[in-house]
């Protein structure tokens, strides 16, 4: 997990003040650093997190009009968690995603 | 650097202008007009309609104020920028705001200076050589990709629904950034194999210069992708003093991409967001004090839009 910071925004600023221990930061304020190579920022701040693999039931239509419904696997992932208020914000979001990982294995 | 010279056809200029009023900011159907101090108060929504020349929303003033979580200044429809010159100072306080967000104007047109964008009235005023070093949108940043500096971001893809393995549900793609804007949003789909169940590419075809925002695809039966978003602009604020307070925000945000409408069968595909744009200040050293929020974020949605670039210069 790390901290996409700006020092431009406001909430920035607030979340790299309230950083938690083992958190890194990323600092975009004078451009993306050049040996950075994660997600491309889409937003500042931003928390990327790590997305625990996971099994998702979808809805889906199949040729003929019907709707029917089927499992298919997330893979691990990261994603750019976009304008938290506060990193009790994204720790809630974290243990929601490891919550959901955790009761639909990947099969 | 000097801030002002004497020009061959007689008259100062000056970087941040010469203070004298534009008469081109309007709050409630009224041009506003300084104080006996050449004090400009906005305390509502204000707009500036572009020149019809530059296609750029360009201000000149002493001072200006934007005070109140009520008050806003904005291009009054999409424009090449929103750019102010304020002799002595610009500030913003209680909650107000300055922004382009989602009134970026499409185009491929190369690499942009200030003067080029500047009124003939105006201009004659200014330092054009000075101004003639800040040069924007040279690059024209890829899909989904942050911006590099004086530049704009990419937009945001759309997203297909889910729908059957055998179906094709694209959504759109998003549009590489503009010269002065970053680019818009993919249209999301919604449906099978047919052509016009997909998304819209921003920006035609080839995706480019985020010349127009992608609509989304579907039917009634399968549900709808939702539009992509539009993309932030060009801000520049030149001025001596420029603060920004609290809770206050300058911004060239990109638009959300919008949710698609579901059809008989609730299947939706969501549009792309559109990308952050340009902010451009200069100031004299020790001019710019921040407390607020400087942005240039991508719009969210299906898959959000690149963030662009905030440029912070003294004179």
């Amino acid at each position: 997990m790390y901290l996409l910071h700006h020092n431009e925004a406001e909430l920035s600023r607030a979340l790299l003040g309230t950083i938690p221990d083992g958190v890194s930061v990323v600092d975009c304020t004078k451009g993306i650093p050049a040996d950075y190579v994660g997600l491309s920022p889409t937003a500042y701040p931003s928390v990327v997190v790590d997305i625990p693999a996971y099994m998702v039931t979808a809805q889906a239509v199949d040729e003929s009009g019907k709707q029917v419904e089927t499992r298919c696997p997330v893979p691990a992932h990261q994603e750019e968690l976009r304008f938290p208020e506060s990193w009790a914000a994204v720790a809630e979001y974290v243990a929601i995603v490891t919550a959901r990982a955790t009761a639909n294995p990947v099969t | 650097m000097h801030l002002g010279c004497k020009s061959i056809i007689g008259g100062r200029k000056f970087i941040f202008g010469d203070g004298i009023y534009s008469q081109n900011v309007v709050q409630g159907g009224v041009t506003l007009q300084p104080d006996a101090n050449g004090l400009i108060t906005i305390t509502g929504a204000a707009t500036v309609a572009p020149d019809a020349t530059t296609q750029a929303s360009v201000v000149s003033c002493d001072k200006l104020i934007v005070d109140g979580a009520s008050a806003s200044l904005s291009p009054s429809t999409s424009s090449k920028g929103l750019i102010v010159f304020a002799k002595t100072s610009i500030i913003i306080r209680n909650g107000g705001r300055v922004h382009i967000n989602g009134l970026g104007y499409a185009g491929d047109f190369g690499g942009v200076v200030i003067p080029a964008l500047t009124p003939e009235a105006i201009a004659r005023k200014i330092r054009t050589d000075a101004l003639a070093a800040y040069v924007f949108g040279l690059v024209k940043t890829a899909a989904g990709t942050a911006a590099s500096a004086m530049n704009a971001g990419g937009g945001g893809a759309g997203a297909g629904a889910t729908a059957s393995s055998s179906a094709v549900r694209l959504g759109g793609s998003g549009g590489r950034s503009g010269s002065l804007c970053g680019g818009c949003g993919g249209g999301g789909a919604c449906a099978f194999s047919t052509g016009t169940n997909w998304g819209g590419w921003a920006g035609g075809a080839a995706g480019d210069y985020g010349s127009s925002v992608g609509l989304g695809g579907g039917n009634a039966t399968r549900g709808y992708g939702g539009n992509g978003g539009l993309p932030g602009g060009f801000l520049a604020l030149l001025s001596p003093s420029i603060f920004i307070g609290p809770a206050c925000t300058v911004s060239a945000d990109g638009a959300n991409g919008l949710p698609g409408a579901a059809g008989a069968s609730a299947v939706v595909g969501a549009g792309g967001g559109g990308a952050g744009g340009i902010l451009f200040f200069l100031t004299l050293p020790d001019g710019y004090s921040n407390n607020g929020t400087a942005s240039a974020n991508g719009g969210s949605g299906a898959n959000a839009g690149g963030v662009g670039s905030v440029n912070v210069f003294s004179a």
